[in-house]
Formats: structure tokens, C-alpha cells, sequence
């Protein structure tokens, strides 16, 4: 088992695209990492840098205490699930999981007990025989699940891996993935665009953003502290809602209405004109009287448990607000909106940044 | 509706069967005559077999004539043009596919030019630099010739049929532990078989029935190919044609046979290339 560090990595493509400016991230020996971040962000860019397909421009990247940044692929012993699975068609599912145990002279009984042990693990012994085409989405992605485990790599790196799945095969093969880290225990960088997938799958979670990283926590340090707007946006969903406040007679109001700024780090208050509130949509109450701003219900997304409406302030402001399943909103009534006031986020909006990190 | 579709399905089959009459007629007619006892062309039966039908030709042109010569040469020159055919053209077409640099475009370009002049204008070019290179009159420069006609398609085919495999299955070799030049070999190329089928063939049956280049390049008897020799049964004044025909026949088989055995990767082969998949 190893740990991955990546210092000062950049990486550009032709003369001016940068793909990854000056990243630094590191990895924990077993941890489950997953990047996360827009489409172009550069994320799959990481792992190719990572696994030797992508040289690098600038940087130092090592997996355990070695420098790998002049190593070929097959020399740095990681194990790579690719979106599109990468099966060899011409090859069996037992020669597609024994293909890198084969080029590396791996014993036949060795062989055989090893590609055994890991069609055992996901369910996939009475699949040896049969050729790729004839197996489903699912049957695959376990095949390149075990193409990777069997080798007992140091590092797993995943990309985006799910996104061919339809939605319930996808809840449960995310499921399976989570298991199969906690029983082996192997480093693991994953990448997906899906922040649904990262928040329910990832030790840690790094988000990405235009080549540069915009945070690295835990799920719930990331959704409850997010270090700036485009994280606060990205991780969530429905996204949080940002409004921006202007300071009126000492207190930060919007159209009249005060917010006072509560910090709910501790921080002090900000010596700036305008501030951007966030405030996540559960905690966006309304009501449909008493105080509070006035907003118009635009439309209505009952999920069950919970109902999504969304909601227009009077100047034409879009709000998210998450309430209980039980409630009934009609399209075009005017409700009250409330914010629970020790929830909110503040950001600086000329850097974006979190005010009070 | 029926109707309609009903005459619709006459007419094609009306149309296909008389397109194989057309095709399938000299073929009949060359067998017809290899059987006839004299060396008659023209017959005003129509039976398949002719009265007093005899292989006599076949064992005349076997045994009688350098037939077998003309065949070791021209298995020697296909086979080799064959064997490079497939090794230099997969290996340009993976170049022009998976690399950028420079010339790149102009290369592809240029290859695709080539396509469009006829084969006699090459003549004169090929005639004067093999001579300059001593090859005049020797296989190995009939080789030579052949393989440069060939290459281009061949390279094109194989370029297309690379495009259509995706990289990924290319690099998942290359971190399961192989180099490029091995995921090449053991991934990329094994899925190629249709594409190199066709590039197989295509070289063969250039380098087999090829008839004026040949001319040009082979003087000696004794290096005369398949379709040299069958010329030289014609005569100026009588040509004996039920050993000309027997000749014509005993040429087509190894072909056949060669279609025969790559028919299943013909029929995908022929349509890869032009579509993802």
C-alpha cells in the first residue's frame, strides 16, 4: 500500500490550454479519495497524470517514497477502471481480469487461483467463459473492477467509472465499489462529476475547478464549510442559494429585509459594503404569512419524502427551498421565505472567498 | 400494397439473377472451352460439358508447359508482397492513426493522390527507378512495384479500421503492464483480423493477376508470373485457346480459395473502417 503525493503539478496541452495549474494534493496511504468537479475541470487529467498515460509539464508526483514522474505505466504499479470499461472483446472474462497477471509471467496455478478468488468477490464465477458483448453493463464494469483488484495494485484509480450505468445499477455498484475498498484496503483516487457519488463514497473529496483545486475535506466539513462560492454551488443539491447583501445602517439587508451577519464560525464581521449570503434549501423555510421576504412559487418538484420549490423574490431573484413532503404549494401563490439565520454562508464577492476561514 | 411490394421483389430479383448470368457466364464459358477436345472458340452448343469433354488442356498446360514455374514466381512474388503488404501497411496505418507530427497530413494526402492516377502512368517512373537501382527484370523489383501500388489503400483501410478501436482498451494494456508496442501487438492488432484480412487479400490479388506492370519489369522466360505466361499461349497466328482457358481457370483457383477462407472476415471487413462501433 502506498500514499500519492502530486507537488506543483501542472499540465498544458498545445501552447496555452492548462489543464492542471500548479496542483498539490496529497493522498493517504488507504484512503478513498474522489475528485470531483465540473466537466473540463481537469480531474480525469489527474489520473493520467497519476498513472503515466499524461507526462507532466511541471511537478513532482510520487506513489508510496517513489518518484514516478519518469516511470511508465506498467511501472507504477496502479490499477486503472476507465469509463468506458476498456475490455479486450476478443479476449474471455477470466483472460480479461488474468490479461495483467499474464504479461507480468504470473504461475498458472497462481493464475488461475487469483483471477478465481477475485470473479469469487464479485460475483462473477460462472462468467469466466463468456466474451465481453455478452455480458451486461453491470456484468462489465465488475470485469474491470477485477482486471483491477487482481493484481493487488498499490494504488486504484477510477474514472468515473458509474456514468455508463442506468440509476439503480449505479446506486448499487457504488455500494459495492465502497465495500470492496473497506476490504482491501488500497489506496483509491476517484473520479466523478457526480457530487452525489462523491459525497456518499469519499474518506475525502477534493474539488476541482478550472485546473486548479478548490478545497479538500470530508463530505460533510466541504458541505457545511465550503471554502468559497464555487464549492458552496458545486457541492449540494438543489445547489445553495447565494443572495447578495448590501450594509445598510450597519446591518447587511436584502431589499429592505436585514440578515444579520450571526458568523456561524465565529467570525467577525466583515468590513465590506456587500457581502454574498448562501443558504442551503433546507434551510429556506416558508410560510404564508407573517414576516419575512415575499416570493411567488414558480414551480414544484414533490420528490416524496421532501418537495423542491423553487421560488421568485420580488425582484426577480431565484430561490431553492427544500421543505417536507407533507406540505402543498399551487403554482403562483405568494409565500413568505425565511432563512434560518445560523445557517448561512458568507463570502467575499470580489475573491469569492469564505469569510471567517 | 402487397402487390407493389411483390413487384418490387420481382424486379430485384429479376435484376439479381440476370446480373449473375452476366457474371457468372464467361466464367462457365472459359471452363467450357478448357474441356473442349480441339482448340475451337467458338461452338454453337450451349452445353455446360461439350461433347467429348477432356482435361487433356489442363494436363497439357500442367505438364507441357512452364505453367508450375510461372506459379512458383508468381506465389513468391504474392506471397512476399503479401507478408510486406500487411507488416508495412498495419504499422503506417497504427502511425497515421494513434501520432501527430509533422507531415502527418500531407503523408495521408499524398497516399490518397496516388489513388487517383492510373496504374500505366506509373510505369515509366517505376521502369526507369528500377533500372537505375538494378532491379529491371528481377522479382525482388516486381516486389518492389507491387507493394507500392498497394500500400496506400491498404494503409488507408488499416488507419480506418484503428480509428474505429478505442484508446482506452490501448492504455488499460499499457497500466496492466504492457509498453505501447505491446498493447499494439497483443490488443490492437488481434481485434484488427478484419482489416488485415482485407489488406491480406487486397495485396494478393494485386500482386496475382497484375499483368502490365509485369510486362514492363520481367523480360527472362524464366521469371514469367501467372498472367506473363498465360499471354505467351496466345499465339500471333493460332492460339490454342482450350489450353489458354485451362490456364485462365487453373490461375482463378488459388484466389477462390483464398476468398473462400477469409469470406467470414470479408463480410465484416469490407464495412469496418467507416463506422465507430
Amino acid at each position: 500500500m502506498a500514499g500519492v503525493r502530486l507537488s506543483g503539478v501542472t499540465k498544458r496541452y498545445g501552447a496555452g490550454i492548462t489543464v492542471l495549474d500548479n496542483i498539490d494534493l496529497e493522498v493517504h496511504d488507504r484512503e478513498f479519495m474522489v475528485l470531483v468537479g465540473p466537466s473540463g475541470c481537469g480531474k480525469s487529467t489527474v489520473l493520467r497524470v497519476l498513472s503515466g498515460l499524461e507526462p507532466v509539464d511541471a511537478g513532482e508526483i510520487r506513489i508510496g517514497d517513489r518518484v514516478v514522474n519518469d516511470l511508465a505505466p506498467r511501472d507504477r504499479d496502479i490499477a486503472m477502471v476507465f469509463q468506458s470499461y476498456a475490455l479486450y472483446p476478443h479476449l474471455t472474462v477470466f483472460e480479461n481480469i488474468a490479461f495483467g497477471l499474464r504479461v507480468r509471467k504470473t504461475p498458472k496455478q497462481e493464475l488461475a487461483r487469483l483471477v478465481g478468488e477475485a470473479a469469487e468477490v464479485l460475483s462473477l464465477s460462472d462468467k469466466l467463459e463468456k466474451l465481453p458483448r455478452h455480458l451486461s453493463g453491470g456484468e462489465r464494469q465488475r470485469v474491470a473492477l477485477g482486471r483491477a483488484i487482481v493484481r493487488k495494485p498499490q494504488v486504484f484509480l477510477f474514472d468515473e467509472p458509474l456514468s455508463n450505468l442506468d440509476a439503480k445499477l449505479r446506486v448499487q455498484m457504488r455500494a459495492e465499489i465502497s465495500a470492496l475498498h473497506k476490504r482491501l484496503q488500497i489506496t483509491t483516487i476517484y473520479v466523478t462529476h457526480d457530487q452525489v457519488e462523491a459525497m456518499t463514497m469519499g474518506e475525502r473529496i477534493t474539488v476541482l475547478n478550472g485546473g486548479h483545486i478548490q478545497q479538500t475535506d470530508e463530505p460533510l466539513t466541504l458541505y457545511n464549510t465550503p471554502a468559497n462560492r464555487f464549492v458552496a454551488e458545486f457541492i449540494g443539491s438543489p445547489p445553495m442559494n447565494l443572495m447578495s447583501l448590501t450594509k445598510k445602517d450597519g446591518v447587511f439587508q436584502y431589499a429592505g429585509h436585514p440578515l444579520p451577519f450571526t458568523g456561524n464560525t465565529g467570525a467577525a464581521e466583515p468590513s465590506l459594503d456587500t457581502v454574498l449570503a448562501g443558504i442551503r434549501p433546507e434551510h429556506v423555510d416558508v410560510a404564508e404569512g407573517g414576516g419575512g421576504l415575499p416570493a411567488q412559487v414558480v414551480l414544484v418538484e414533490p420528490m416524496g419524502g421532501e418537495t423542491i420549490v423553487y421560488l421568485a423574490l420580488e425582484d426577480g431573484t431565484r430561490l431553492v427551498a427544500k421543505i417536507d413532503g407533507m406540505r402543498r404549494f399551487t403554482l403562483g401563490e405568494t409565500l413568505m421565505v425565511t432563512f434560518d439565520h445560523q445557517q448561512i454562508h458568507w463570502f467575499d464577492p470580489r475573491t469569492e472567498r469564505r469569510i471567517s476561514l | 400494397m402487397a402487390m407493389g411490394k411483390k413487384m418490387t421483389s420481382a424486379i430485384v430479383h429479376l435484376t439479381l439473377i440476370l446480373a449473375t448470368i452476366v457474371t457468372i457466364y464467361p466464367v462457365l464459358q472459359v471452363i467450357s472451352i478448357s474441356l473442349r477436345p480441339g482448340d475451337s472458340l467458338y461452338s454453337t452448343s450451349l452445353a455446360l460439358i461439350p461433347e467429348g469433354a477432356t482435361l487433356n488442356a489442363y494436363k497439357t498446360i500442367l505438364f507441357e508447359k512452364p505453367f508450375l514455374l510461372w506459379m512458383r514466381n508468381s506465389l513468391l512474388v504474392s506471397i512476399t508482397v503479401t507478408i510486406l503488404g500487411v507488416a508495412l501497411a498495419s504499422t503506417a496505418g497504427y502511425a497515421f492513426c494513434r501520432y501527430r507530427f509533422p507531415g502527418r497530413g500531407i503523408g495521408l494526402m499524398s497516399f490518397l493522390i496516388s489513388q487517383m492516377f492510373p496504374a500505366t502512368m506509373l510505369l515509366l517512373p517505376l521502369f526507369l527507378l528500377l533500372k537505375k537501382v538494378g532491379l529491371l527484370d528481377a522479382l525482388p523489383g516486381l516486389v518492389i512495384a507491387y507493394v507500392a501500388t498497394a500500400l496506400p489503400f491498404c494503409v488507408w483501410t488499416m488507419k480506418g479500421y484503428y480509428d474505429s478501436i478505442p484508446v482506452d482498451l490501448e492504455e488499460a494494456a499499457m497500466v496492466d503492464g504492457l509498453t505501447q508496442i505491446g498493447a499494439f501487438r497483443k490488443v490492437t492488432l488481434p481485434l484488427s483480423a478484419p482489416a488485415l484480412m482485407i489488406t491480406a487479400l487486397f495485396s494478393f490479388i494485386t500482386a496475382w493477376s497484375e499483368f502490365m506492370v509485369a510486362r514492363v519489369i520481367i523480360q527472362s522466360l524464366d521469371l514469367y508470373t501467372l498472367p506473363l505466361g498465360l499471354e505467351s499461349l496466345a499465339g500471333t497466328f493460332q492460339t490454342e485457346w482450350a489450353n489458354y482457358s485451362a490456364g485462365a481457370v487453373l490461375v482463378c483457383i488459388p484466389v477462390v480459395a483464398l476468398f473462400l477462407a477469409l469470406n467470414r472476415y470479408l463480410v465484416s471487413g469490407l464495412t469496418l473502417g467507416g463506422v465507430k462501433g
